[in-house]
């Protein structure tokens, strides 16, 4: 049995072998932000961070070690709130956990602080019955949406907007992509009320 | 699109053995092992190591052999792997793998055996073996 399948197998019959797993990508993941963020602020000694924090260097020395523990909830709001950043914590599936891990680098980790969070200072919110986007799309990609549970989810977006949730679309930009070949598809958003707006 | 993987991961080998797969088979625990993948995993993609979580430098005799250490934590331990960097570009040679609490290493001759090691490596004495990163769990 290879490596991957004999893990896979102890992940579906062990709570601690999953236990464990989840515990190492955060263990990582989590003081390899803290990092990356201290080292990109205007505060890239721990001894800015911990005064900033109101914590002790040596405990902002111990979270960015590689499977800091006591790591709360608790703590990490206080990191944030000292980068002028927000924290999500949130359960997801064991595939999406991989691909967090597989897709982070700490080299292009950033986050927008709080003083230039355009988006949530100055945010545009839709009231009306209906709002109607258009997304490009290339040929034989995946639809862009669908409905779930009354709301609308984007699963692929290509150019001219991101996706955050089913309940929140960000525009990032408002240009059309130069590779587009399709001709815009539109979509209509059926609890518009529920859908946030954000102009760049 | 993944980010890219700046840096490859070898452990010594002397004389056909690996001490360091004999250090991760036999001394690490299931969370020791999946938090040593996990480091090594998202280390290789920070370019620049000084910015390497864990990374440091250490002092004295250490430093003499250019070597360097990654700590990480699991399992309640302080875990601790000197390695030095290979001949090949953006290569990373794990040496050997302890742990400790305060100045008491386990083993004790850990120092002793990373500099050896690193002196064998630099002597051609020695071999390397490439450490593979576990991109698919």
């Amino acid at each position: 049995m290879s490596e991957r399948s004999n893990l896979i197998s102890k992940l579906k019959s062990d709570l601690e072998t999953r236990a464990s797993y989840i515990k190492a990508k955060l263990g990582v993941l989590v003081p390899s932000q803290i990092r990356a963020l201290r080292l990109k602020s205007d505060m890239p000694r721990q001894a800015d961070l911990a005064q900033a924090s109101k914590m002790q260097q040596s405990r902002i020395s111990m979270f960015e070690t590689p499977g800091a523990a006591n790591l709360t909830l608790e703590t990490l709001s206080r990191i944030a709130a000292a980068f002028k950043v927000g924290v999500v914590v949130k359960f997801v599936p064991f595939s999406e956990m991989l691909d967090w891990e597989n897709n982070f680098s700490q080299d292009q980790f950033n986050v927008v602080k709080l003083d230039n969070d355009r988006a949530f200072l100055n945010p545009q919110v839709v009231t009306s019955q209906a709002a109607t986007l258009s997304f490009y799309r290339r040929p034989g990609a995946r639809p862009v949406a669908w409905r779930h549970s009354g709301t609308v989810s984007i699963d692929y977006a290509i150019g001219d907007f991101s996706t955050v949730t089913d309940r929140n679309v960000q525009v990032v930009h408002n240009t059309s992509p130069q590779e587009s070949i399709d001709p815009t598809f539109s979509m209509t958003f059926f609890s518009p009320q529920q859908v946030h707006m954000s102009t760049p | 699109m993944n980010p890219a993987v700046y840096w490859s991961f070898a452990d010594y080998v002397e004389g056909g053995r690996n001490p360091i797969a004999d250090w991760y088979a036999n001394d690490l625990s299931d969370d020791g092992r999946m938090q040593f993948d996990a480091l090594l995993k998202n280390t290789g993609k920070i370019e620049s190591h000084v910015q390497w979580s864990g990374f440091k430098f250490p002092k004295g005799e250490l430093r003499k052999h250019r070597i360097w250490q990654l700590d990480f934590l699991a399992d309640g331990r302080q875990y601790r792997v000197l390695g030095v960097f290979g001949s090949i570009r953006r290569q990373a040679v794990l040496l050997v793998g302890c742990y400790h609490k305060g100045k008491v290493y386990t083993p004790p001759d850990a120092f002793d055996t990373a500099c050896k090691r690193a002196k064998a490596l630099s002597e051609k004495r020695a071999a390397t073996s490439e450490r593979k990163i576990k991109f698919n769990i």
